[in-house]
């Protein structure tokens, strides 16, 4: 068990993580980068949710994030086919430079 | 820990028979499209999967699971049956070869949005949304063009955001009350800081289902590119469900005795029936115009959420179902134009003289979602505005008040944009006479909705007495 480490340490690295992920979506222009930064928001909650689900004696939060890790999987998995037809079509995967739908 | 046996399983199962059904039969339908590569079949046998699970469907079947979970209440079976008829419609889209992929995701989005219904369970409400969202993506690609990728990634790309900030608040949630049950939340929960942050990132992930104001820009593009009938499932059914679901949170949590709350959310809804509004008055392509158009609607049907009470409950189901019936109508109409290749306002000009039936079928639609009588539109905007109206003097909340005189000015700007469509068919002039004809199958299905949508308004007591059947547990 990790009674020894202090709660509060876990829950700044998580936000630091989440932070990580936000700063990587808005700074990035890549659709490839902004990807990752969602990977990493989502391992930010898998953090908190398997920390935390020691005081549960349920483990509910362990099972979610076994399901969190498997829904990212299948949403990039998603995301990569779309982007191997954008780049087909466009040479670019860029989504500031997808601008053909505007009103 | 409770204890699983067979016994607790076969009773969730009878609970869930209607998402049983529909995952049986998007097994099947996927199965099937593997071995015969005749359309026919698989919208033979998607209306079959939905006939099913309609036939299951029951409004007196409520309860909650052994594990508490899932919690079924009259709304959300209401919800489902209407879901499952509206979506039974799609098969009569006259349109170019589907592939079976195509269908077992219109399934796909069904399931995921009844689940949202009945969700007491955080794990289960996100694998639900996540269902929902990933079909939706995939779907957006499915017209196989250069633009329709280009909204899809677009689309996923916000999804995967807002449902990463949306886990994110769940697992602050999960770790200050120690339960996953939404029901059991807010017994050990004290209000602090980071109960607020976690239940603004969950409130996000909501308000981008739905499409409210901070959330709403994948809706446009989303819409002009996606295949029509997808389009018409997708501002359909997961929208419902997903106020649904918002209002379950909201009463849940008890954010409803919250003024500041029930400020921000009025706030957001404001701001979404202008965006809606203004923006779709500079729109030419007409699935565009009808995206705009919705998230006006979205931003309409949010303030009953914040009535309590029957009233709340009545006008919101009246608002859907209504909402429902005459956008699956339009999507039909945009999508029998598109079969002329006809994509923008201005290239009808002249069509409503040379097939005047089809033209005043789509006037009378387009009446009904300006909200103007004799259609259903006029029903169901004068019942949300009355309950509004009531909340007002109940209350006498200033916002509330704003909100109605908002609502009443969409309506008068919604004769705008609606109008420009029966404007250029009728009185503008073709260049040359439009070849070919429509469908009859299309023009039939259209008919019985827009009949459906002037007797709705003649009379509205049918609606009443199934409403009024049923009470209205939690609303």
């Amino acid at each position: 068990m990790m009674e020894a480490i202090s709660p509060t340490y876990f829950v700044f690295l998580s936000l630091f993580i989440f932070c990580a992920g936000i700063a990587i979506i808005i700074i990035k222009r890549s659709a490839i980068f902004v990807l990752i930064g969602i990977e990493l928001m989502l391992n930010a909650a898998n953090l908190n949710l398997v920390y935390f689900s020691q005081y549960d004696p349920g483990m509910n939060g362990l099972m979610t994030s076994v399901f969190v890790v498997v829904l990212a999987a299948a949403e990039v998995a998603i995301a990569l086919a779309i982007l191997l037809n954008i780049f087909k079509h466009y040479k670019i995967t860029d989504p500031d430079e997808l601008t053909s739908l505007k009103n | 820990m409770m204890e699983l046996s067979l016994q607790h399983v076969i009773e969730e199962l009878t609970l869930l028979r209607f998402e049983t059904a529909l995952i049986v039969g998007s097994l099947v339908l996927l199965t099937a499209g593997m071995l015969s590569k005749d359309e026919v079949t698989y919208k033979v046998l998607f209306s079959i999967t939905l006939l099913i699970s309609l036939f299951l469907a029951d409004v007196r079947d409520i309860g909650t699971s052994t594990s508490g979970a899932i919690s079924i209440d009259s709304l959300s079976g209401i919800l489902k049956i209407l879901f499952a008829f509206i979506s039974l419609w799609i098969v009569f889209f006259h349109s170019t070869f589907r592939r079976y992929e195509h269908y077992f995701l219109l399934l796909s989005i069904v399931l995921g949005s009844s689940l949202m219904l009945s969700a007491n369970h955080l794990l289960l409400f996100y694998i639900a949304i996540e269902l929902t969202s990933l079909s939706s993506y995939l779907i957006t690609g499915f017209s196989f063009s250069r633009k329709g990728y280009e909204a899809a990634i677009k689309y996923l790309l916000f999804g995967g955001v807002s449902s990463a900030i949306m886990i994110y608040g769940i697992s602050i949630l999960y770790g200050l009350s120690g339960s996953m049950l939404i029901s059991d939340m807010v017994i050990n929960v004290q209000a602090g800081p980071f109960y607020h942050v976690g239940m603004i990132c969950l409130l996000g992930g909501l308000f981008f289902k739905v499409g409210l104001v901070p959330y709403h820009f994948w809706v446009p593009s989303t819409y002009q590119e996606a295949p029509t009938d997808a389009v018409a499932i997708l501002s359909i059914v997961p929208k419902i469900a997903g106020f649904a679901l918002l209002h379950r949170v909201l009463i849940s949590f008890e954010l409803l005795s919250d003024p500041i709350y029930r400020q921000v959310i009025a706030v957001l809804g404001i701001a979404t029936v202008l965006m809606g509004t203004f923006g779709a008055l500079r729109q030419d392509n007409i699935k565009r115009m009808i995206a705009y158009g919705a998230i006006a609607h979205s931003g309409l049907v949010l303030p009953t959420l914040l009535i309590q009470g029957e009233q709340g409950g009545l006008a919101f189901v009246w608002y859907v179902t209504i909402y429902a019936i005459m956008t699956m109508a339009i999507f039909m109409i945009a999508s029998m134009y598109e079969d002329f290749g006809i994509k923008d306002v201005k290239d009808m000009k002249g069509i409503g003289i040379q097939f005047p039936v089809m033209g005043a079928l789509t006037l009378l639609i387009l009446v009904a979602q300006i909200g103007l009588p004799p259609t259903a539109g006029f029903t169901a905007k004068f019942y949300l505005f009355s309950s509004i109206w009531n909340e007002y003097q109940a209350s006498g909340a200033t916002i509330i008040l704003i909100y109605l005189i908002v609502g009443l000015l969409s309506v008068v700007l919604a004769l705008f944009y609606y109008l420009k469509i029966p404007f250029h068919s009728f009185l503008g002039t073709a260049e040359s006479p439009y070849f070919g004809n429509f469908s009859i199958i299309s023009r039939s299905v259209v008919t019985i909705f827009t009949i459906m949508v002037l007797w709705i308004f003649l009379s509205p007591e049918f609606l009443n007495k199934i409403a009024f059947n049923i009470n209205f547990i939690g609303w």
